[in-house]
């Protein structure tokens, strides 16, 4: 089988309904496709994702714009950072879930499980936080990888699946809570929803994550040019470097304005980076890539369509103790109505603004990014106004609409076809 | 429905409320001899989640019943939050043959449906502790909710400085409680207002009494008025958890008055650190035998007068209210610890003994 390359400027995001750069026996590839290459955008992706980066700033002057400047403020960012980050958190779980063509919609009751067992574990079997939490991840990934084994053994529909599961982890957090909200005074799980980084570390991160990129791509240059392949000139390289330094460290000196940089976000940056690389630099996560885009192929590739398909759905459910536990650190209580199926309309939401398909094969981790960074402004604009909420639900509807209707007409005036 | 009617109602509730007081019609048949009564009644739940007290509902109420009427079953339903689904309980109990239906609503309106089909069935339905509008219904037994908002709001009249902004987190806006807590509330809170002894500088309902949301709507209404808020108006103790988080990330918990509503484990714990003022306790054991007595009433065939009608939009539904009991950190051990609706060592797991201390 030969392998497939992708174009140097080109960003895996549109990538490949073909079996990746790996061959079935395993060998390596020759060609090292550059590990921040997502960052860069190609053109195609920039046709579809800019109306949707208009859109956003168009959200943000007229929120601005209501509520006497305050939105766009440092203390009103950080507060939506703060409180919302939860949510591409979660969705991050989902991308992977719709990379396959499946869902899950178990997750807004498996965060509420989540959130249950570590305020059980914490306060009621007073455990140590480190304990807890872990606890509370195993439960979830756990919940995940069965609702996996039926899913991608039994070969059960996940829609069927996910929904027995939604039922069934609402049943189990209503019993243990009992209507009760149970407070949470650890003061760790509490930081990890409140704190923020000190000013200093959040500069000397950003600089390395600016460095280990400039290395990166200076590495893959160098390995493209011994192979006789053409890359990217100096020139672009200096300027993609300077963009990202401008972005990050302007994140950073604006969080900072205020208290700094807030813990969730550089959990949700790790995270997003963490499970970027899993999905495009191991074989196990091109792997998914190649089930969602065509899983018939993919079978007769090798691929352990099975094992990916399980898998995935573990981390779904792992992704989902993440979030739970976020969510009681921030509210330092869990309740039954700290998660529920209003929680899964918005992570896929999340999923899709940001350019997941669907359908499967088609999207990337970062879309959490900006898919999140939407639903969360929308969420913390009609609080600041103080809307009634039920044209919450009529305004995020819409944009999800709206969204998908970029994407489709954006793809079909690029004269790109539409991937199944 | 809409909303201004709504209000209307609410209002109109309010002057019932005034001009009777509270009335115990009912006292007179606390001691009414047990007949032979059997068969069963259904007692339709909201849920049994976004409060922990519906269990105690359901345990007194059966408690109570089986003086009156030891040989009737009580038949229970948990709608989960869906008010179609308890219609659809509501009819599958009284194929079985219910001869009283007890019914806490999930949607005020929309269970008007509930007393048509019990009435098409020649079954009386007791509206509990949620008003059904709308629908000639048999009686309602509820806690004062008027009251309720009343006493949270003359608690922040008391406890906050002259000229301050009060904040207003609200509950579900489908809840016709969540209205009268508010219009409750707000009879004592408006004249204030309109003398600018207050200011009103934020008023949200929150979606389901969402613990989060309730966080993220404290934290936009600091954000908005620059942290100068004077005192929180919180509905429940379920939000106010949120509330405080959102308090806190500005530490200025313990620093600003905060009510509370259901006596909770959670709520009275912020109350005995420090973070919570009030809570208003509703004690739950008499309403749940309130309900007890008109449902042996109905058994024997017989109707429920009262001198309390309150107008629900179909004409004056017979009612009793049960007052209700502002709960602060002085007056706990006197309250819901005295009457076993929490215990000292619920209340004293997690937090620091020095807060428990004098309970």
């Amino acid at each position: 089988m030969s392998t497939t390359k992708l174009p140097a400027d080109e960003a895996p995001t549109v990538a490949a309904t073909e079996v990746p750069e790996v061959a079935p026996d395993g060998s390596k590839a020759a060609f090292r496709a550059p590990i921040f290459g997502g960052l860069e955008i190609g053109w195609n992706t920039l046709l579809t994702t800019v109306p949707i980066y208009l859109g956003l700033i168009a959200i943000w002057i007229y929120f601005d714009s209501q509520t006497a400047g305050k939105f766009i403020g440092a203390r009103n960012l950080s507060e939506m950072v703060q409180e919302f980050s939860y949510k591409p958190i979660l969705a991050l779980g989902v991308v992977f879930v719709l990379l396959l063509g499946e869902i899950d919609l178990s997750l807004g009751y498996l965060t509420l499980l989540a959130a249950t067992v570590t305020a059980v574990f914490s306060e009621v079997n007073h455990w140590s936080a480190a304990v807890a939490i872990l606890g509370a991840l195993v439960v979830c990934s756990v919940a995940g990888l069965a609702q996996g084994v039926l899913i991608a053994w039994i070969r059960m529909p996940a829609f069927v699946v996910t929904l027995g599961g939604f039922l069934i982890f609402e049943g189990i957090a209503l019993h243990i809570l009992g209507g009760n909200t149970i407070n949470v005074f650890d003061p760790f799980i509490g930081s990890l929803g409140t704190s923020f980084l000190p000013n200093g570390l959040s500069l000397i991160i950003a600089a390395v994550v600016v460095a280990l990129f400039l290395l990166d791509r200076l590495l893959e240059i160098r390995s493209r040019s011994r192979a006789g392949l053409p890359s990217i000139s100096m020139a672009r390289l200096a300027a993609v470097t300077v963009a990202l330094a401008v972005v990050l460290f302007g994140v950073v000196l604006f969080l900072n304005s205020y208290r700094g940089v807030p813990i969730v976000l550089v959990i949700l940056g790790a995270c997003t980076l963490g499970f970027w690389l899993f999905s495009t630099r191991t074989r196990f996560g091109r792997h998914i890539f190649a089930v969602g885009g065509n899983l018939e192929a993919a079978r007769r590739a090798g691929i352990n369509t099975t094992a990916v398909r399980w898998i995935v759905f573990g981390i779904s459910g792992l992704m989902a103790g993440v979030a739970g536990v976020l969510l009681v650190g921030q509210a330092q209580a869990a309740a039954t109505t700290t998660a529920g199926p209003d929680l899964l309309l918005d992570v896929i939401s999340i999923a899709v603004i940001g350019g997941v398909s669907l359908t499967g094969g088609k999207g990337s981790v970062w879309s959490v990014l900006l898919g999140g960074l939407i639903i969360a402004s929308v969420d913390s604009g009609l609080n600041l106004m103080n809307t009634d909420p039920a044209y919450v639900y009529v305004i995020k509807g819409s944009i999800l609409l709206i969204a998908i209707l970029i994407d489709i007409v954006g793809k079909r005036r690029g004269g790109l076809a539409i991937r199944r | 429905m809409s909303h201004p009617k709504r209000i209307g109602l609410v209002a109109a509730t309010g002057c019932a409320l005034a001009i009777s007081a509270s009335v115990f019609p009912l006292q007179q048949h606390a001691q009414a001899a047990p007949a032979r009564t059997s068969g069963s009644v259904g007692f339709l739940f909201s849920d049994f989640t976004t409060s922990a007290r519906w269990a105690f509902d359901r345990d007194f109420f059966k408690a109570a019943l089986k003086k009156t009427d030891p040989n009737v079953n009580v038949m229970v339903q948990d709608a989960k939050n869906d008010q179609t689904q308890q219609q659809n309980e509501a009819r599958s109990l009284l194929t079985s043959g219910v001869k009283v239906l007890i019914d806490v609503p999930v949607d005020s309106v929309q269970a008007k449906a509930v007393v048509t089909a019990a009435h098409a069935s020649h079954v009386k339905v007791i509206a509990y502790d949620r008003l059904i509008e709308d629908a000639p219904v048999d009686a309602y037994a509820t806690f004062n909710g008027f009251q309720v908002g009343k006493q949270q709001a003359r608690y922040l009249v008391k406890h906050v400085k002259a000229g301050a902004t009060i904040v207003s987190i609200a509950g579900a806006s489908t809840d016709n409680n969540a209205h009268l807590f508010h219009a409750g509330a707000m009879s004592v809170l408006r004249p204030l207002f309109k003398s600018h002894h207050f200011k009103l500088g934020y008023d949200q309902y929150t979606a389901a009494w969402d613990v989060n949301k309730a966080q993220q709507e404290m934290s936009a209404a600091l954000t908005k008025l620059n942290d100068k808020v004077g005192g929180v108006l919180v509905a429940n103790d379920g939000m106010g958890a949120g509330v405080i988080a959102a308090l806190k990330a500005q530490h200025l918990n313990g620093k600003i008055p905060v009510t509370g509503q259901d006596a909770t484990i959670a709520g009275i714990q912020q109350i005995l650190l420090g973070n919570q003022s009030m809570t208003v306790y509703k004690p739950i054991r008499e309403l749940a035998a309130a309900a007890a007595r008109i449902t042996h009433l109905f058994l024997q065939g017989k109707q429920f007068h009262s001198t309390l009608m309150v107008p629900n939009g179909a004409g004056r539904v017979p009612s009793v209210y049960l007052p209700v009991v502002t709960v602060t950190r002085y007056n706990i051990k006197s309250t819901v610890i005295k009457d076993h609706y929490v215990t000292k060592a619920e209340l004293c797991n997690g937090i620091p003994a020095s807060a428990c201390k004098g309970l």
